[in-house]
């Protein structure tokens, strides 16, 4: 994706969005896997899958083989949390990243806005004192200063943007 | 003492439903559903920012191992459940093999070299096993924890589990059926089990393990404990008069009377007329097969019992012993057995293996009978007896028969029942003879009372019956084709006919 002075922050990387997405799907998955850890944790301290359900020669095997599946049912509900954090980490670096290439390419617009306007009230000027500006014989002082008026509008509504960026930047 | 299991059915079982209610096998994959909806939602959104996420959806995306452990999830789930059904047939049953069931669990468990808990039961084969249960802590837990969801079959499965436990939580109670399980697997299957107390202590477990593996095994012990049955007040020449007067319908008793001797023959070539606990033990099976009280108190103490064994003895005309065998007769149901004219109606149930295991039951010569109601409780004769028609009775009078031909002959080998026909026939034709031996017999006891006077005569025509019996084997049905294929497999070649009973050698010729 290129970022222009035109791109609206809401094209960039929408954070919460994506992190919302895995933070939605953590949310299902631990309504499917909670259940089962919790039956498990149950069995394995009440039920046939407590350790002194079935021993043999001190060992308990069903109870081992039910730690080793609840582990693995934590664990991988502690890596999807972490996909989560990870998701967002990397959505956010990405937008913050956005939101420079953003604050840089309005930045650059502004000074370029600026710059125009600058030479637009220059011409106009000398224009209106008839120096140097034999070369536009269509253009009139007026139509300088009409540019410079467009330019400065454009400006004026290029830096509110600006200030956004600058904020969200503050954000991320 | 090696302690190797320590099993809690119950709750092994209970965990493996609440796991499987947990884990419906059609969500197993809802996580990866999940996994890769956000996964490409995600993708979009970070193909769109020049894919700022693709490491991390790469670092995460591997969920196979979620899967893997799903399906390992489910297995376990499973296999929780098998190991719970394994150890309870193990215990309860305890006809399912020990040593197969843990190897199962150690294919389960994937346990391997030694922490196989099958080579741990190998090498404390000749040490105490003990396997833990208990059964009040199972049935308070079940009963605080399910409530009213304490429902028949969990009372049933927690009956049987106390059952088998002596009716206590106990540890350790099942030593004795692991010993005897023990001893069922150790090459010497002819070992006999001369400790009842350890059969007595776990009854219904015990019964089971001799039926489905070792059924001979026990059998000696309550032959001892016998005698004690032998209360009846009927003589055998009461019961033989009984008999007689009793209608044809009277037949003989299924199970081989009991010798007055209360060693047991074991092995059927013996010959041993004398030793005859089979009545007893014919009730024992019954006992075992049935559980019938009404057997225990005919038996006395005659728990457990093999039909193997019952039919390798050979019976001996006791009254006593009759009138028990009469008692465990008489429950029997089967059709096919001919129903001693003393009858117990309650015994219904179990004889249909007693039936099968003593063949005999027909041909043996009918005990006496004192019960009234031999008439209603006396069985149907079997199907294959078709060709000697109506009652046992008759083929009694076969036996019968064969005695007043050759009293003196009577073995007590197996080939002595097969002998019986050719004997008194002569006739290659076992069936042709067995068929006009019936007829003889019939019209010969309807015109005379002999049967009375040999049955009165002693043991020699128990010791028939005894014999007869034991060359069936229990897997030959109560048939005359039966009868017949034995009679020419194992006749003597030489035997004739007497001169003096023409109306064989009549019949002979008419069915010729």
């Amino acid at each position: 994706m290129k970022i222009t002075w035109k791109t609206e922050i809401s094209e960039l990387v929408n954070v919460e969005n994506a992190v919302g997405m895995v933070r939605d799907a953590n949310s299902r998955l631990k309504n499917l896997l909670e259940p089962r850890i919790d039956a498990l944790e149950l069995e394995m301290t009440l039920g046939g899958l407590s350790k002194q359900a079935l021993i043999f020669d001190g060992v308990s095997p069903l109870y081992n083989k039910a730690q080793e599946i609840m582990t693995a049912y934590e664990s991988k509900l502690t890596e999807f949390v972490n996909f989560e954090k990870e998701v967002e980490t990397a959505a956010t670096e990405k937008r913050r990243e956005q939101l420079l290439k953003l604050q840089s390419a309005i930045k650059a617009q502004l000074e370029a806005l600026k710059a125009s306007k600058e030479y637009f009230l220059e011409q106009a000027a000398k224009m209106a004192e008839n120096q140097g500006v034999y070369y536009d014989r269509y253009s009139t002082a007026a139509d300088y200063r009409q540019y410079a008026e467009t330019t400065q509008e454009s400006i004026t509504a290029l830096e509110p943007k600006l200030e956004q960026v600058n904020i969200e930047l503050g954000k991320v | 003492m090696a302690i190797i299991g320590n099993v809690d059915y119950e709750r092994i079982k209970q965990s493996a439903t609440v796991l499987e209610e947990c884990a419906p096998s059609e969500k197993d994959n809802e996580w990866l559903i999940i996994q890769d909806l956000v996964n490409d939602d995600l993708k979009k959104e970070s193909k769109k920012h020049d894919g700022y996420l693709d490491s991390i959806i790469a670092k995460h995306r591997d969920w196979a191992a979620l899967s893997k452990n799903n399906t390992a999830y489910r297995e376990f789930m499973v296999q929780v459940k098998k190991i719970g059904e394994t150890w309870e047939n193990i215990d309860i049953g305890v006809g399912g093999e020990v040593l197969s069931g843990l190897t199962k669990i150690d294919e389960i468990l994937g346990l391997e070299g030694e922490n196989k808990l099958s080579e741990m039961y190998v090498s404390h084969k000749q040490s105490d096993i003990e396997f833990h249960t208990n059964a009040e802590e199972i049935e308070g837990f079940i009963s605080s924890v399910n409530g009213e969801a304490y429902d028949d079959k969990t009372k049933e499965w927690m009956d049987g589990l106390v059952k088998s436990t002596g009716g206590t939580a106990v540890k350790g109670t099942m030593v004795s059926l692991i010993s005897m399980v023990q001893n069922i697997m150790a090459p010497e299957e002819e070992q006999v089990q001369q400790d009842p107390p350890q059969q007595n202590t776990s009854p219904s477990t015990a019964t089971t393990t001799t039926n489905h593996q070792q059924p001979a095994t026990n059998n000696y012990s309550y032959r001892v404990e016998t005698p004690e049955s032998n209360t009846t007040t009927n003589t055998p020449e009461q019961q033989t008069q009984n008999k007689v007067e009793s209608s044809t319908e009277q037949e003989p008793p299924q199970t081989q009377t009991p010798s007055k001797d209360p060693t047991p023959s074991e092995e059927p070539s013996t010959g041993n007329n004398e030793s005859n606990n089979t009545g007893e033990n014919n009730n024992t099976s019954g006992n075992n097969n049935t559980n019938n009280n009404n057997t225990d108190d005919n038996n006395t103490g005659d728990d457990n019992t093999n039909a193997d064994k019952d039919e390798t003895v050979k019976p001996t005309p006791d009254p006593d012993t009759n009138n028990q065998q009469g008692n465990n007769t008489t429950g029997n149901t089967n059709q096919e057995t001919p129903p001693s004219s003393q009858t117990n109606t309650n015994n219904g149930g179990y004889n249909t293996s007693y039936n099968n295991q003593n063949s005999n039951n027909g041909v043996t010569p009918s005990t006496p009978s004192n019960n009234e109601n031999a008439a209603t409780t006396t069985p149907s004769a079997p199907d294959s007896d078709a060709g000697i028609k109506d009652n046992s009775g008759e083929t009694l009078d076969v036996i019968s028969i064969d005695k007043e031909t050759e009293t003196s002959n009577t073995t007590t080998t197996t080939d002595d029942g097969g002998n019986v026909i050719p004997i008194v026939l002569g006739v290659g034709a076992a069936g042709a003879a067995a068929v006009a031996g019936a007829k003889y017999i019939k019209d010969k006891k309807q015109k005379e009372n002999t049967y009375e006077d040999e049955n009165s005569e002693g043991e020699d025509s128990f010791s028939y019956l005894g014999n007869y019996q034991e060359d069936t084997s229990p897997d030959k049905s109560y048939k005359a084709g039966n009868v017949n294929k034995l009679v020419l497999d194992e006749a003597p070649k030489d035997l004739k006919i007497e001169e003096g009973m023409p109306e064989i050698s009549n019949q002979k010729e008419e069915l010729e």
